[in-house]
């Protein structure tokens, strides 16, 4: 079975993620053509504020823009940040966590001190702090995510590594003449697969809620239309003031909504992963219907 | 009569996976009497150590119990809760694991371990538990240094009487013994089966041996049980299966074991493989390799009968 068709059969096991990744679809699919269908989602259609009508479905913004319009566009900047911050953030971390696992001693100690002081620094104050500084613009957001985020996965997939590192496995391709980039990428890493799976999901979730931040607080380009923007502009024309939800709501519910979607599908990788998971789900089902509670000691389920 | 030890009854095992469950143990029934040593036999996927793993209630997910009881001094272990089960758990029934590095903290010291085990089960505390624990050590003959070593200082001989010690520490009445020496070199398995013996001699405890190797099990045990594909297919004693093998898949694997004495023959193997457990054979599981199958053997499955589950030994006169 190929590793897609694998992915595929493993999130239909699960309801919430099958659900999850049809909504996540849904989400890829706007993000692809809505900028095509949705022309000039800058254009000043209405009257400021009006409320959800037939003619403007989530009323207009401040300025008098369809929100529906923006959010629609929002999409793919904010995705297409998210899923790349999300990966970004895992290669870096990868890169640098398998190295200091891997060959130790004086480079375990150069990189952990690296790792170490990117984690007492508290992230988003740093974030905001240097895009401060840096030129505004999604790809100033992208590297200060990047940036800020790495070392955590850096941190987690280094004391994977060593414990791999152990495994008679490693020592039989060492001894077996095997290169240590061939090491890394055919023996340690796809031992690492469903780490580095549940590592990109989690990195995507904290990358578009960070990146909505740092827009929110007008650290991005105010210029572009994201849902992060979305939300900067309708904080900026006193949406809270003036009680105009449908500024703000369509926005956020979208950050939520995927941020949510993203983890229902990474506990299907899980188990793609850790093939006793998925047993011990089937085993879950079978004792459900037996009307048996799951304990410490084996169930007995008399026909 | 007085009533086994050990009683289990029409016990079945399945693992249940995303295609429905998997009888690993089908409806094995067998007795250990007091001071008994009964011997499990059967390649891997046999079910002999599913079998003891659901007598101690200790099969990890998928595992479910599915059917029979296991009667030990009359209690129904498959009744019992987590908290009763606890309390006869090492105290009445212990078990000795195949790999003892694995079944050992490897952070905490031996002496810790033992005493661990005995301050669990209040049979001692302090003092009374440090003491306990080194005449643990002593009686499988380990010198006293080792309470103060952690697994990895030992060698795989040591770390199996280690194992043996902490099984024997609450006095059970039956020790299940799970290919207990399978990871040994021959001399050190043989030194540790004949201290085994010795102990059960001095204290009476009863001995279920789980081992692929038939030779050993010859040698060790009183009664033995060969499984095949989840089911007893032949119950009876070392030397009647010694001599007169009546399955024909006891009588295969005898075969294939070569003798020390005697002419040098041609080992005969058993054709084929065991079959898988997903999908099973009809009837006998052992039709497609035996070489006295019959028509009935295809269709219907052989009960266990004085001792053989085959139709070649039915008595025609029932």
């Amino acid at each position: 079975m190929s590793a897609f068709r694998q992915v595929v059969a493993q999130v239909r096991r699960d309801p919430l993620a099958t659900a999850g990744a049809l909504v996540l679809g849904v989400f890829v699919l706007t993000a692809l053509v809505g900028p095509w269908v949705v022309v000039e989602a800058d254009a000043l259609v209405g009257m400021p504020l009006e409320p959800p009508s037939w003619a403007h479905w989530l009323g207009t913004t401040g300025q008098g823009q369809d929100v529906l319009a923006q959010t629609v566009v929002g999409t793919r900047v904010s995705l297409l940040l998210g899923v790349g911050v999300g990966l970004g953030v895992v290669a870096v971390g990868a890169l640098l966590g398998v190295a200091a696992g891997y060959f130790g001693g004086r480079v375990d100690s150069v990189l952990s001190l690296a790792f170490n002081v990117m984690l007492v620094l508290p992230g988003l104050p740093l974030a905001i702090v240097v895009a401060a500084y840096l030129p505004t613009g999604p790809w100033t957001v992208a590297l200060v995510l990047l940036l800020t985020g790495w070392a955590w996965n850096a941190r987690v997939l280094r004391s994977q590594t060593l414990a791999l590192r152990q495994r008679d496995f490693v020592s039989a391709a060492i001894v077996s003449g095997e290169t240590h980039f061939n090491i890394i990428v055919r023996e340690l890493l796809p031992n690492l697969t469903s780490l580095l799976v549940a590592q990109v999901i989690g990195s995507t979730v904290y990358a578009i809620g960070a990146q909505v931040g740092l827009e929110f607080l007008g650290l991005g380009d105010v210029a572009r239309v994201s849902w992060g923007t979305n939300l900067y502009w309708a904080s900026n024309d006193s949406a809270m003031l003036t009680q105009a939800w449908w500024t703000f709501l369509p926005s956020g519910l979208c950050v939520a909504t995927v941020g949510f979607c993203l983890v229902t599908v990474g506990s299907a990788f899980d188990e793609l992963g850790n093939p006793r998971l998925r047993l011990e789900r089937a085993w879950r089902g079978f004792l459900g219907r037996a009307g048996v509670r799951p304990g410490r000691v084996t169930p007995v389920v008399r026909a | 009569m007085i009533p086994p030890l050990l009683d289990v009854q029409s016990l079945c095992v399945d693992y249940v996976t995303d295609d429905g469950p998997v009888r690993a143990v089908d409806e094995v029934s067998l007795q250990v009497g007091v001071g008994e040593v009964l011997g499990l036999a059967g390649e891997s996927g046999s079910g002999k150590s599913t079998l003891a793993q659901a007598v101690m209630r200790l099969l990890p997910p998928p595992g479910v119990i599915t059917g029979g009881r296991v009667l030990l001094e009359g209690v129904d272990l498959l009744g019992l809760d987590e908290d009763a089960l606890r309390k006869v758990r090492w105290r009445r029934v212990s078990m000795v694991f195949q790999s003892a590095l694995d079944a050992l903290n490897p952070v905490l010291s031996i002496g810790e371990q033992l005493e661990d085990a005995l301050v669990a089960h209040a049979v001692a505390k302090g003092r009374g538990a440090r003491d306990q624990a080194a005449s643990l050590l002593e009686m499988v003959a380990l010198p006293l240094e080792v309470l103060e070593k952690f697994p990895h200082q030992l060698s795989g001989g040591m770390r199996q009487r280690v194992g043996i010690a902490m099984a024997l520490a609450l006095e059970p009445a039956v020790v299940l013994l799970d290919e207990p020496t399978t990871a040994l070199d021959v001399i050190v398995e043989q030194e540790i089966l004949a201290q085994l013996l010795e102990l059960k001699a001095q204290r009476g405890f009863s001995m279920v041996f789980i081992t692929h190797d038939l030779g050993r099990m010859l040698q060790v045990c009183e009664r033995i049980g060969v499984f095949y594909s989840g089911r007893l297919v032949e119950l009876a004693s070392a030397s009647e299966l010694r001599a007169a093998p009546r399955h024909p898949y006891t009588q295969g694997l005898l075969r294939a074991f070569p003798s020390m004495e005697g002419r040098l023959e041609d080992r005969v193997g058993i054709p084929g493989t065991a079959p898988s457990l997903r999908a099973p054979p009809p009837g006998c599981r052992f039709a497609p390799r035996c070489p006295h199958a019959m028509e009935r053997c295809r269709v219907e499955s052989p009960r266990l009968v004085d001792g053989v589950a085959c139709f070649l030994h039915e008595r025609t006169d029932v």
